[in-house]
């Protein structure tokens, strides 16, 4: 589904990421993980549009994304959440699933100044997905509350609500746990794998090994933007280059 | 049925209803002299606010609500106005070298068609610059908007400014305001509805939240789905459109224009009536208006003092109170639930 | 070739003078990322004090040198009580920026109030106003004003680049964690460097009087161009700010010239524009794009 080759990104002579290689198959829930600086956050931004490469190719089912305004590679199916919090902070929590939606509705500024029906049914429509969302993920009944209202971890989890507002075929999570407690964590991983049960590809990046090693297929380690290892979670623990990563070599 | 159900339906819209019913009682009972005193300059003055409230919501909707910065409003402002005085007078522009005129209610719609592709014009470099240089991109705008009016004299008479600027009248019915405002006042009123009707429709629909998303946090809106570029147009022709149409109200109404109503400093009082009544909201620009209106006037004897007001104002008002007026109610709506609260779940 | 040495030097002295503008811009944009609408005021009020000064009987060197530490404090004073509390409350961009217009704006209309609103005469410095170059006439005035200003620049780059406190206003403007962590106070760098561009200001001011005239609209009219000046050469980059300044002068002087004066202002803003659109990071490139 996701492909991504030789993808390479130079920032003055320091090169962030380097040649770097994989493959996502749909449906698989897919980690990248690494030391900090590895360039992980660097590489969801050449995904998803934030970043344009010096060099390499990203496919999303065949078709080049690479270099894509941000709102393009959304439109073609990607969602993502951040590493830090990026939500609407003076709009509700409704509000903001609903811009989540926006590349999904239709009716333009002419039909938004006359209201026509269709409008308003759109809108009712909508206001009606935004609220599944919200069962979906846990966090009915919040629908008006403003986002400095929720504590931290359901900050997060709204951010996830509203990429998954465009109906995204990949989802990609920039340390969706960070800063949450064990209670919220198990809590996300069942939101994953609840996910992925709805047929969305998810590609994410976290610190936390335990949850990483726990909720997905196969991962990919990163070091100072070269990729060192790629296989499931059993391999890629017993791989001697991804021990050495982290806990430096001698 | 339903319809009219609907519209009775919200607190706020009733609300609504009964300001709109008082503004068109009040001067039906001035004029038959049946409360106050008719005063003629009551009514310049309410045209006045009328005409400014609709130039501070386009505002708003490029600044309040997409957060882009424009020192430069008033050159929309100089387009509508001289663009429907030169499509309708008889001596200058259309009327001078092509014998043709429209009919003003038509030349002041046509303006502010114009105000609203140059708008999208200048839109387009603007929308990619970080904001500093979208005010001097604005600044600018609104010099050469100055110096084409002004310098252009034998299409616009330069500073010497258009007189007899021709008086409105739509099926028969005129709205002559070279004796009093009176009649002119209720077609002010009537396109303030209009404009704050549409106002609220798009801010309120996908548009709206778009524009709302890219003034909140630009990358989230783009990773959203939101055409940044695109928005961020669309938002710049509404407001030209907005801006110009109160332009070319305005020319009708007062009946001569020159070039020095669209200077720099007009830009300024656009943006103090903005932060001063609350940007980002229906009724901000319209107290906004309102009050910094009254103060022009009554300002008047103090002209030179003027300017000075504004300035203080704004500085005070970015540092203590930068949600202006309207957003004082926010604050004691705020302070009201925190103080008598109590437990929340 | 008379004509074309004293458009010329009428050139550089405009070059000048918004050259000691662009550098304020330069100066403030690099040290605190905001753009400041105050600088061209700043200008006119230090006219206005250094003419009072010298209707009190002041020499002009006195004079000059106590306008320009009164803009140098005013200028601190500015950041410190004014910017530096938005700053603090985290407020948006635009609001700093419409401060600074505001701020402006008071300036104006208190020297208008001040000083009444007729154009005042410098009185000529010199005693024999007028010197040959060549054979074509120019002002001594004009003379001094140009090298006045290339002194002044290059004290400002010995400042910025030889010195340890102008070492760290630059290590300040790259980076503010990182320079705090070094123990450089950046509030007093970045209140230094307002004073330093106010400072400038005046200086720009002070020069260009005798040539022109003190009056409260002298700032707006300089404004426009002196941004021209800036954005051509590239926004928030010393050596921009300078080349760009003197081009815009140079370019108005011999349109208004060799063309026609009314179509200098058109030419001015039509370039500037032109260059916002095509090439925004001017001259020297500097980094502005948004997202």
């Amino acid at each position: 589904m996701l492909k991504v080759t030789d993808l390479t990104i130079n920032f003055s002579g320091l090169k962030a990421v380097d040649s770097l290689n994989f493959e996502i198959e749909k449906g698989e829930v897919f980690g990248l993980i690494g030391p900090n600086g590895a360039g992980k956050t660097t590489t969801f931004n050449m995904i998803s549009g934030t970043l344009k490469p010096t060099s390499g190719a990203v496919e999303l089912n065949g078709r080049r994304i690479d270099g894509n305004y941000m709102y393009q590679t959304n439109r073609l199916g990607v969602a993502r959440t951040y590493q830090n919090i990026n939500l609407f902070r003076s709009m509700t929590v409704l509000e903001n699933i609903l811009v989540g939606q926006q590349s999904r509705l239709e009716c333009g500024l002419l039909a938004a100044v006359l209201r026509t029906s269709k409008q308003r049914k759109e809108e009712a429509k909508a206001v009606e997905k935004a609220c599944d969302i919200l069962n979906f993920v846990g966090m009915e009944h919040k629908e008006n509350s403003y986002s400095n209202s929720l504590s931290y971890g359901e900050q997060r989890i709204l951010e996830i609500a509203r990429a998954l507002a465009s109906d995204p075929i990949l989802l990609i999570l920039d340390e969706p746990a960070a800063g949450m407690n064990p209670t919220e964590k198990n809590q996300l991983a069942d939101l994953v794998l609840r996910i992925r049960k709805k047929g969305i590809t998810i590609l994410l990046v976290e610190h936390d090994m335990k949850f990483v090693m726990g909720i997905t297929d196969r991962i990919c380690v990163l070091n100072y933007g070269k990729r060192i290892a790629l296989g499931t979670p059993a391999e890629v623990q017993a791989d001697p280059a991804v021990i050495e990563a982290y806990l430096g070599g001698g | 049925m339903e319809k009219i159900k609907q519209i009775f339906s919200s607190k706020r819209n009733l609300v609504f209803t009964a300001v709109v019913a008082l503004l068109i009682l009040i001067p039906v009972m001035m004029e038959n002299n049946i409360i106050f005193k008719q005063s003629k300059y009551v009514y310049l003055l309410l045209c006045l606010i009328g005409i400014y409230t609709i130039a501070t919501s386009g505002l708003d909707i490029v600044f309040g609500y997409t957060g882009q910065i424009s020192f430069g409003h008033a050159g929309f402002f100089c387009i509508g106005a001289y663009g429907s005085v030169l499509l309708s007078h008889s001596e200058w522009g259309l009327g001078k070298y092509m014998g043709v005129t429209l009919p003003p209610m038509a030349s002041i719609l046509t303006a502010a068609v114009l105000a609203a592709v140059i708008g999208a014009l200048l839109a387009f470099p603007a929308s990619k610059l970080v904001f500093h240089f979208l005010s001097l991109l604005t600044i600018a705008f609104n010099q050469l908007m100055l110096l084409v009016v002004a310098n252009f004299a034998g299409l616009t008479n330069g500073y010497v400014g258009i007189t007899r600027v021709p008086q409105i009248s739509i099926f028969g019915f005129s709205f002559n305001t070279v004796s009093s405002k009176y009649n002119y006042y209720f077609l002010v009123l009537f396109f303030v509805i209009v404009f704050l009707i549409i106002k609220e429709n798009i801010v309120h629909s996908r548009i709206g939240r778009g524009f709302i998303a890219i003034r909140e946090n630009v990358m989230a809106a783009n990773g959203c789905g939101v055409n940044i570029k695109s928005y961020k147009i669309m938002s710049f022709a509404i407001s030209a459109f907005y801006v110009g149409f109160a332009g070319g109200l305005y020319a009708h109404m007062v009946g001569f224009i020159s070039p020095d109503t669209f200077v720099q400093n007009t830009s300024v009082i656009f943006i103090t009536m903005l932060l001063f009544g609350g940007s980002g909201n229906l009724v901000g620009p319209v107290i906004g208006a309102a009050v910094i209106t009254v103060i022009q006037e009554g300002l008047q004897s103090l002209s030179d003092y003027r300017m000075l007001v504004y300035g203080i104002f704004i500085l005070i008002i970015i540092l203590f109170q930068p949600q202006g007026i309207s957003g004082l109610s926010k604050d004691i709506s705020g302070f009201i639930r925190r103080s008598g609260g109590g437990k929340r779940a | 070739m008379n004509m074309f040495i004293s458009v010329l030097i009428g050139g550089l002295v405009l070059g000048c003078t918004y050259g000691m503008l662009s550098l304020g811009y330069s100066l403030i944009y690099q040290a605190s990322g905001y753009m400041n609408f105050t600088q061209p005021n700043l200008l006119m009020f230090g006219a206005f004090i250094a003419w009072q000064c010298l209707e009190y009987g002041m020499p002009f060197p006195v004079a000059l040198m106590f306008a320009v530490i009164i803009m140098f404090i005013i200028g601190w004073m500015m950041e410190r009580f004014v910017i530096r509390i938005l700053v603090n409350k985290k407020a948006k961009n635009v609001y700093v920026v419409l401060t600074t217009l505001a701020l402006s704006i008071i300036l104006e209309n208190a020297a208008m109030l001040i000083w009444d609103a007729r154009p005042h005469y410098f009185p000529a410095i010199f005693r024999n106003s007028v010197m040959k170059i060549g054979s074509a006439t120019v002002s001594k005035e004009s003379i001094l004003c140009i090298t006045v200003a290339v002194c002044a620049m290059v004290i400002l780059q010995f400042f910025l680049n030889k010195t340890k406190f102008g070492t760290a206003m630059r290590a300040a403007a790259q980076n503010k964690t990182a320079a705090s962590c070094m123990g450089i106070n950046v509030n007093k760098t970045i209140g230094v460097t307002y004073g330093i561009a106010g400072a400038l200001a005046c200086l720009g001011g002070v020069l260009v009087a005798p040539t022109l005239y003190v009056s409260y609209q002298l700032g707006t009219q300089l404004s426009a161009k002196s941004f021209a000046g800036a954005v051509i050469g590239g926004y928030g980059n010393i050596y921009g700010a300078i080349v760009g300044a003197i081009l815009i002068g140079l370019l108005e002087t011999f349109v208004s010239a060799y063309v026609s004066s009314a179509y200098k202002e058109f030419i001015v803003y039509g370039v500037m524009i032109l260059f916002m659109i095509f090439k925004p990071s001017g001259i020297f490139n500097a980094k502005v794009y948004e997202v």
